[in-house]
Formats: C-alpha cells, sequence, structure tokens
C-alpha cells in the first residue's frame, strides 16, 4: 500500500509531495483503488466500532435498570421479629432522651436555617422538561406538596432515582416533615456509584434542624463521615467542619 | 443549590478523554451515560424508534469522541450543544435513510471529511470504487487477521493516537506501530482481494 496516503488524509504530506500524489492519484488508477480500500477501511472500522460501543453502552444502561429494579426479598417470620423490636427499642429509646436534657442549640440551628435558606431556595433545572424538571418547577414555585408528590411518583417508577430522592428530601424538610425528609437522604446515602453523594450531609442539616439530643450525636456522625470523604463536594465538607466546631463548642 | 452530581463536570470528562490511556474509556462512558436522556428527544421530536434513537445517539457520542481528541471540539459551545447538534444530524441522517432506502447516503461521519480533501476530479472515481468494494467481505476478513492486527485497526478505527496504541498494546513507539499498522492494513487488503 502506498506509503503516502495516509500522510496525505492527515495532511502531512509537504506541498510539493502533495501536489506529486494528487497527480498521481489522477492518473494511476491502482492508487485510486488503494485509495479507496483506505477510506472503505475506515469506514467498516468505524461502523464495528459503533456496534460494538453501542452494545457495550447498552450493556451498562440495562445493568443499572437492573440494579435499580431488582426483586424485593422477602422476609422470614424472626426478621420481622427483630425489626419491631428494634423499632419499639428505638421508640423508647426517643421518649427516654427526649424527657432528659434539651441542648441548647439554637445558635446551630440558625445556621442551619441560614444554610438551607441560601442552598435549597432554587433547584438548578435542566432544560428538557420531564416529571423530575416538574418537581424542581413545583419546588421553585414554592409548591411544596406538589414537588413531593411529583417526586414521591417518580422513585414508585424507580426507588434509587437520586435525583429525585433529593429533590424529596429537600421538600419534605422544608415543609418540616423531618422523618421523611431523613428517610429519603438516608436512601440517597445508599445509592451506589454516585460521583459525589450529599445523602448524609443533607441527613445532618435535618437532624441539627430538629436538634433533639440523640439527632445533634447523629449528625456529629454524619458530619465527621463528610468531612473526612474525599469525594465529597468541597463546599460541603468546608460546611460541615464549620457545624462540627460549633458542636463541640454546645455543652453536653 | 448545587443538584445531585451523577455524573463529573464537562471539562473533566473531555480532560479525560483527551488524556486518553485506560481513562479515556471511564471517561467516554461518563459522556454517553450523562447525556443519555436525549435518546427520548430522538423518539419524540424525529419520531424514530427507541432503537433507532438509541444507536443514532451512539453514533454522535462516538462523533463527539472523535472530535476531541482530534482537536475539533473547541470548546466554542457547551459540550452538550454540541453533541445535541451532531445527535440531530445523525436522527435526520436516519429519518432520510428510513424515508428513501438508500443506504449510500449515510457515510460514516468523517469520511466525507477525508472525501473532500481530495481534488474534485478524483473524488467521483474514489467515491465509484468504494461503493464497488464489498463491505461486508472486508469485515469478514478483519475478523480474519491476527487478533493483534485487528486490535490495532480497531483502536485506529476508533480515533485511538498511534502514541496511545503503543502503551495499550506494549509497542516501543508511535512509528512502530504505525509501520505494524500499514503492515496490517496492506495484510488486509492482500486478503480481501484473495477472497473477492
Amino acid at each position: 500500500m502506498n506509503d503516502h496516503i495516509e500522510d496525505y488524509f492527515n495532511q502531512d504530506l509537504p506541498p510539493p509531495e502533495r501536489v506529486q500524489f494528487e497527480e498521481d492519484l489522477r492518473r494511476n488508477p491502482q492508487l485510486q483503488e488503494e485509495v479507496a480500500f483506505y477510506l472503505k477501511t475506515k469506514q467498516v472500522l468505524r461502523e464495528q466500532t459503533l456496534a460494538e460501543r453501542h452494545a457495550e453502552w447498552q450493556k451498562l444502561s440495562d445493568d443499572e435498570e437492573v440494579a435499580t429494579t431488582a426483586p424485593v426479598r422477602r422476609l422470614t417470620w424472626w426478621q420481622y421479629a427483630s425489626a419491631a423490636l428494634l423499632v419499639l427499642a428505638m421508640g423508647l429509646g426517643w421518649i427516654w432522651l427526649s424527657g432528659t436534657k434539651q441542648v441548647s442549640q439554637s445558635t446551630l440551628a440558625q445556621s442551619v436555617d441560614q444554610y438551607i435558606g441560601q442552598e435549597f431556595e432554587t433547584v438548578t433545572m435542566a432544560s428538557e422538561p420531564d416529571s423530575l424538571e416538574m418537581a424542581k418547577v413545583y419546588y421553585n414555585e414554592n409548591r411544596l406538596d406538589d414537588a413531593l408528590a411529583v417526586s414521591q411518583g417518580l422513585l414508585k417508577r424507580n426507588a434509587n432515582n437520586a435525583a429525585a430522592l433529593e429533590v424529596a428530601g429537600i421538600a419534605a424538610q422544608r415543609q418540616q416533615k423531618y422523618d421523611l425528609a431523613i428517610g429519603y437522604f438516608q436512601r440517597l446515602a445508599a445509592v451506589p456509584d454516585l460521583y459525589i453523594n450529599p445523602g448524609n450531609f443533607y441527613q445532618a442539616t435535618v437532624y441539627l434542624k430538629r436538634g433533639e439530643p440523640s439527632d445533634l450525636k447523629k449528625a456529629r456522625e454524619l458530619l465527621q463521615k463528610v468531612a473526612s470523604n474525599a469525594s465529597a463536594s468541597q463546599k460541603q465538607k468546608a460546611q460541615a467542619k464549620e457545624w462540627l466546631d460549633a458542636l463541640n463548642e454546645i455543652k453536653e | 443549590m448545587k443538584l445531585l452530581q451523577k455524573f463529573p463536570p464537562d471539562p473533566n470528562i473531555i480532560q479525560g478523554i483527551r488524556a486518553g490511556g485506560t481513562a479515556r474509556r471511564l471517561h467516554e462512558n461518563q459522556l454517553y451515560g450523562k447525556y443519555a436522556y436525549l435518546i427520548g428527544e430522538g423518539t419524540r421530536k424525529h419520531r424514530l424508534s427507541e432503537d433507532d434513537s438509541s444507536i443514532a445517539y451512539s453514533d454522535a457520542v462516538l462523533t463527539v469522541i472523535e472530535h476531541i481528541c482530534a482537536d475539533r471540539f473547541e470548546g466554542r459551545s457547551e459540550l452538550k450543544t454540541y453533541l445535541f447538534q451532531i445527535f440531530n444530524n445523525k436522527c435526520v441522517d436516519l429519518t432520510r435513510r428510513n424515508t428513501t432506502k438508500k443506504a449510500q447516503i449515510h457515510q460514516a461521519d468523517g469520511l466525507s471529511d477525508y472525501l473532500n480533501l481530495l481534488p474534485d476530479d478524483t473524488r467521483t472515481a474514489v467515491q465509484q470504487l468504494m461503493h464497488q468494494q464489498d463491505a461486508q467481505l472486508l469485515g469478514q476478513r478483519l475478523q480474519e487477521l491476527g487478533e493483534k492486527c485487528r486490535q490495532m485497526l480497531l483502536a485506529w478505527g476508533e480515533g485511538y493516537k498511534d502514541e496511545d496504541i503503543a502503551q495499550q498494546m506494549s509497542y516501543q513507539s508511535a512509528a512502530v506501530v504505525k509501520t505494524s499498522r500499514l503492515r496490517c492494513l496492506q495484510r488486509l487488503r492482500e486478503l480481501y482481494l484473495n477472497g473477492r
């Protein structure tokens, strides 16, 4: 095969050699056939590459789909019993803790309010309207019930929809439905393979806002996780450290 | 509020693809996943089937990757806008191909760029010769090449530079890759001509 063909198409031939190559191409049918073969091979390789990459990408998409629609495992009777006991113990613990001392945390709560006011005021939207975007529109219009309802609809179809969990959690938090918000943020924190997962950080904001004794301990643990997480957002890490400092100053 | 980031920002994806090596594939997959919702746009706006829209999207992503590697994407528009425009064109091409049944009007991306480099008075002759060549047979012959040759040619077809191929396939230098690759092309041509 003529060595100049590739250099010609890469535009690496010096002008005199380029002119000579084009002249040869006009007169030499053999060279024309070689050029045609070179380009045809490129075309076939491109098609094969497309077929292979397309199959690979489809598989990646399918795997994600499978992961989000995995069947629910049925629990045995003793697992139900253990869960019931755990819930009972947590309830008793909460009653005991709430009946004891009330930690002064008004400064911290104000800081959280300020953060929520600044950061959760509006959500950024993509340009394409879909259900998630509708939830964001409702949120931005302060129609929090509607935002929550649309997000919940999305979560029925895909329980691991991270963006829907995020909007649902924030909307619930704004409505002071703290238990609901914590539930969504816990699920968000458990979503695998997110580039940046803010689930723990958001949970901490709810605990800080609710401000009960056991909440502050949980908030501290979560904020420590955020502060030491290399892949957490820098802004949230900095905020987590600030709140941890504030928590340390609160007298038990 | 900064929304949840499942995928890295576009500049990171572009940088990762340009960096080559093992990171390139990861960033290519991220690019694919980040804007995969455009597939729905193809079915709604262009009334393509899900399969057709999906392949048009893969084709568009592959083209964007090629443009990033060849420094043809200069960042004058956002990556999403750039990808969307190419995807839109692919959808139009696919619709036209489906309605006219003329497969030859749908040329692989980049091919027309190469053809346009040829002098006007030779372009038609080369195009006619290409139409006479049997893509299916060429594809078969490609499978019959040794695995190393095939891998090298596929990597080249995917837009990998000789430097990257040398690194991936443990060759001494890009120059050695180029020589080997052209030799593989020659062997493919001989196989093709003998079997025709």
